[in-house]
C-alpha cells in the first residue's frame, strides 16, 4: 500500500468508525459536546499510536519467528491495558492539566475496539513488508490516521447532535435510536469517499 | 454484605433473554451487532461464538474470585477472556473454516465486547459458578438473537436472502447490507424493541452497564460530558 | 505487604496457564486447521479443473502463494487479492498449455453478500476467460467495481508471471 492510500483509506475511504464498525461504543456515548469529542479523540490518537509502536515489533520479532501468533490476542489486548493504566499513572503525576482534559477517557479506551482493531489490522496488512522500518513507519501511520479518521467522525457527529438535542423526534426513538440513524447518515455521505482509490 | 433478594436460577437465565437484553436493552456490544450482521448465519455464528467466550471466562472467573486479588482484577479478567477468545479462534478455524474468514477480525474483537468484561465485574466475581454459568448463558443468547434479528433483517432487505434462500428477491435494497444500512437497521429495531417492553431507551450509552465504571473517573460526573 | 506481592504472583500463574492451555490448543488444532485450507483448494481445483492429480510446483512467484499443473498441461496459480477488503478474495486461474485462461474459480471471498455473488457469476467471468494478453480495460460490475478490481488484478498478475517465466513453468512440470 503507498503511503497516500494509507492516509487516504484510514481517514475516509475505509473510516474505522463508519466503514469498519470499530469504535462505536464511544463514538455513540461521548460525541454529544464537540470539546469531549476532541479530547476523546486526541487520546485515542494517543494510544493508537503508542500501542502500535510496542505491539507491532513484539509481534514481528518476538511471536512470529517463533509461530507464537495465536498468542497475539492475548498480548495486545495486555500490552495496552498496562499501557492505559501507565499513561493514566504518570499523568495525573506528572500533568495535571493534560489528565484532567484527557484522563478522564483513558479507561474508556482499553475496551475500545478500534484500539485492538488498528493493532491487528497492522500486523495483518504490514507483516510481510519487504523491511521492519518500513512495516513499522507504515503501521504508525496507519495507527495514526485511523485515529484522526476516528476524531473526526467523533467531531462530524458532536455537531450533528448538538444540533439534534432541539429536534422534533418521535418518542421511542429520542436518545440511542436517533442517534444510530442519524450516524447511518454520515456513514452513508462517507459511503461516497469508497469510489476514490 | 447486604445481599439483595435472591433471584430464582431460572430468573438469572431468562433474564438475559428480553428484560436485560445486553445489546437492545444494555446497549452493549455493539460493534459486532453492526459489523457482523451482513447475513443472518454470520450473525448467529458471531453469537454463539460470543456465548462460548462469555461462558468459559464467568465460569473461571467465577470459579477463581477468591483468588484474584482487587489490585490485578482488570489485567487478570482480560487475559482469561482473551484466551477463551484465543481457543474459539482456532476451534473455528479448524472445523468452520468458511465462518472464521467471514468474521475476520472481529472473532479477535471479543475480547474488547463489552458485555463480556461487564458481566465478569459485575456478576462473576460476586457469584457462585453455577450461578455466573446461567447468567452468562442467558446473556449470550440474548446477545445472539438481537443480532440474529438484526442480520436476518439486513439480509432479507438487503440481499433478498435469508440463510442463504432466496427470498424477496428483487424487492432488495443494497444498502441495507452496507455500513449505513447497519446503523439504521440496529437503530430502528431498538426503538420497536422499546416500545414494545414499554420502556424508554437510555439517552446515552449506560454507565451502569460499562465495564470500566467503577474505575472510570468519567462516570463520577456522569458520562455525558 | 502481602497484597503486593500476591497481586503480580497471581497474574503470572493465571498468564502462564492461559498461555499453556492455548499452547496445548494450538498444537492440537494446527494439523486440523492445515488439513482445512488444503481441503478448501482441493474442493475448488475440483471443481473448476475437474477430478484430476495435481502437482505442485516447487517455484515461487510474488503474489502467487503456489503453483499447481494439471496433467492435460493447465497451470494453475493461487492467488489471494484485495476486493473491497484487503486479501479478501482467494481464487485458482488456470492458464492452459497455448498461454490462455481456462478458467477461474474462488477457494473463498469474503468481500459483502451482494459484491460476492455477482463477481462469481459465469456472465461476468467468461470475458477473462481465453485471454492470452494482459487487458487494460475491462468491464466492471457496476454496484461492485473493488471487487471487479480483484479479480482483474489477480487474472493480469497471472498472465504476467506466467508470459515472464514461461519457460521456468514448463520445466517445473516436467521435473
Amino acid at each position: 500500500m503507498s503511503i497516500f492510500s494509507i492516509v487516504l483509506s484510514a481517514i475516509l475511504t475505509d473510516n474505522f468508525v463508519l466503514s469498519k464498525f470499530m469504535g462505536c461504543c464511544p463514538f455513540l456515548g461521548v460525541s454529544k459536546k464537540i470539546s469531549s469529542s476532541i479530547g476523546m479523540g486526541l487520546a485515542v490518537i494517543f494510544v493508537m499510536l503508542c500501542s502500535t509502536a510496542i505491539t507491532y515489533p513484539i509481534h514481528m520479532l518476538v511471536l512470529a519467528p517463533r509461530g507464537l501468533a495465536y498468542l497475539q490476542t492475548m498480548a495486545f489486548i495486555l500490552i495496552i491495558a498496562v499501557f492505559v493504566q501507565l499513561v493514566e499513572i504518570i499523568l495525573r503525576k506528572m500533568i495535571p492539566p493534560l489528565y484532567r482534559a484527557l484522563g478522564v477517557y483513558l479507561p474508556l479506551i482499553t475496551t475500545n475496539c478500534a484500539v485492538l482493531g488498528v493493532t491487528i489490522l497492522n500486523v495483518d496488512n504490514f507483516s510481510n513488508a519487504p523491511t521492519f522500518l518500513e512495516g513499522y513507519g507504515k503501521a504508525l501511520l496507519y495507527a495514526g490516521c485511523a485515529g484522526i479518521g476516528f476524531t473526526l467522525a467523533l467531531i462530524i457527529f458532536a455537531g450533528i447532535r448538538t444540533r439534534m438535542e432541539n429536534s422534533d423526534i418521535p418518542e421511542f426513538f429520542k436518545g440511542i435510536p436517533a442517534t444510530l440513524i442519524a450516524a447511518s447518515i454520515v456513514s452513508l455521505s462517507f459511503l461516497a469517499f469508497s469510489g476514490m482509490s | 454484605m447486604a445481599k439483595t433478594t435472591k433471584t430464582s436460577c431460572l430468573k438469572e437465565f431468562t433474564k438475559g433473554i428480553i428484560r436485560e437484553n445486553p445489546n437492545l436493552v444494555g446497549l452493549l456490544g455493539m460493534c459486532p451487532a453492526l459489523a457482523t450482521t451482513q447475513e443472518a448465519k454470520n450473525a448467529i455464528g458471531m453469537g454463539l461464538a460470543t456465548t462460548f467466550v462469555l461462558l468459559g471466562s464467568n465460569i473461571v472467573i467465577s470459579a477463581l474470585r477468591r483468588v484474584i486479588p482487587k489490585s490485578v482484577k482488570l489485567p487478570a479478567y482480560i487475559v482469561i477472556i482473551a484466551g477463551f477468545v484465543t481457543l474459539i479462534q482456532f476451534l473455528l478455524h479448524g472445523y468452520l473454516p468458511a465462518l472464521y474468514t467471514a468474521l475476520g477480525t472481529f472473532l479477535s474483537l471479543i475480547t474488547v465486547n463489552c458485555i463480556i468484561l461487564g458481566r465478569a465485574e459485575i456478576f462473576a466475581c460476586k457469584n457462585n459458578v453455577w450461578r455466573s454459568a446461567l447468567d452468562a448463558a442467558g446473556m449470550g443468547i440474548g446477545f445472539t438473537l438481537a443480532l440474529f434479528l438484526v442480520g436476518s433483517i439486513r439480509e432479507l432487505g438487503g440481499a433478498g436472502t435469508w440463510m442463504g434462500i432466496p427470498l424477496t428477491k428483487g424487492f432488495e435494497i443494497p444498502i441495507l447490507t452496507q455500513s449505513p444500512g447497519g446503523f439504521f437497521v440496529l437503530g430502528c429495531v431498538i426503538a420497536i424493541v422499546s416500545k414494545i417492553a414499554r420502556k424508554k431507551p437510555p439517552r446515552t450509552i449506560g454507565c451502569q452497564g460499562c465495564p470500566m465504571s467503577e474505575t472510570c473517573a468519567a462516570s463520577q460526573g456522569g458520562c455525558s460530558k | 505487604m502481602n497484597d503486593t506481592i500476591k497481586a503480580p504472583i497471581v497474574l503470572t500463574l493465571i498468564c502462564s496457564a492461559v498461555c499453556g492451555l492455548l499452547a496445548l490448543g494450538n498444537h492440537l488444532t494446527k494439523d486440523k486447521i492445515a488439513a482445512a485450507e488444503s481441503q478448501a483448494i482441493q474442493d475448488s481445483l475440483a471443481n473448476a479443473f475437474g477430478e484430476a492429480e495435481y502437482t505442485t510446483l516447487d517455484l515461487q512467484f510474488d503474489g502467487v502463494n503456489q503453483l499447481f499443473s494439471n496433467p492435460d498441461g493447465t497451470t494453475i496459480f493461487d492467488i489471494t487479492t484485495s476486493g473491497y477488503e484487503k486479501n479478501s478474495q482467494h481464487l485458482l486461474i488456470g492458464i492452459d498449455e497455448n498461454g490462455e485462461v481456462s478458467a477461474i474459480s474462488f477457494v473463498s471471498i469474503s468481500d459483502s453478500p451482494t459484491q460476492s455473488k455477482k463477481v462469481q457469476e459465469t456472465a461476468f467471468l467468461s470475458q477473462f476467460i481465453g485471454q492470452s494478453e494482459v487487458n487494460e480495460t475491462y468491464d466492471a460490475i457496476a454496484g461492485a467495481t473493488k471487487s471487479s478490481d480483484g479479480v482483474h488484478t489477480a487474472v493480469t498478475r497471472a498472465l504476467n508471471i506466467y508470459c515472464n517465466h514461461k519457460e521456468e513453468i514448463l520445466h517445473g512440470k516436467d521435473n
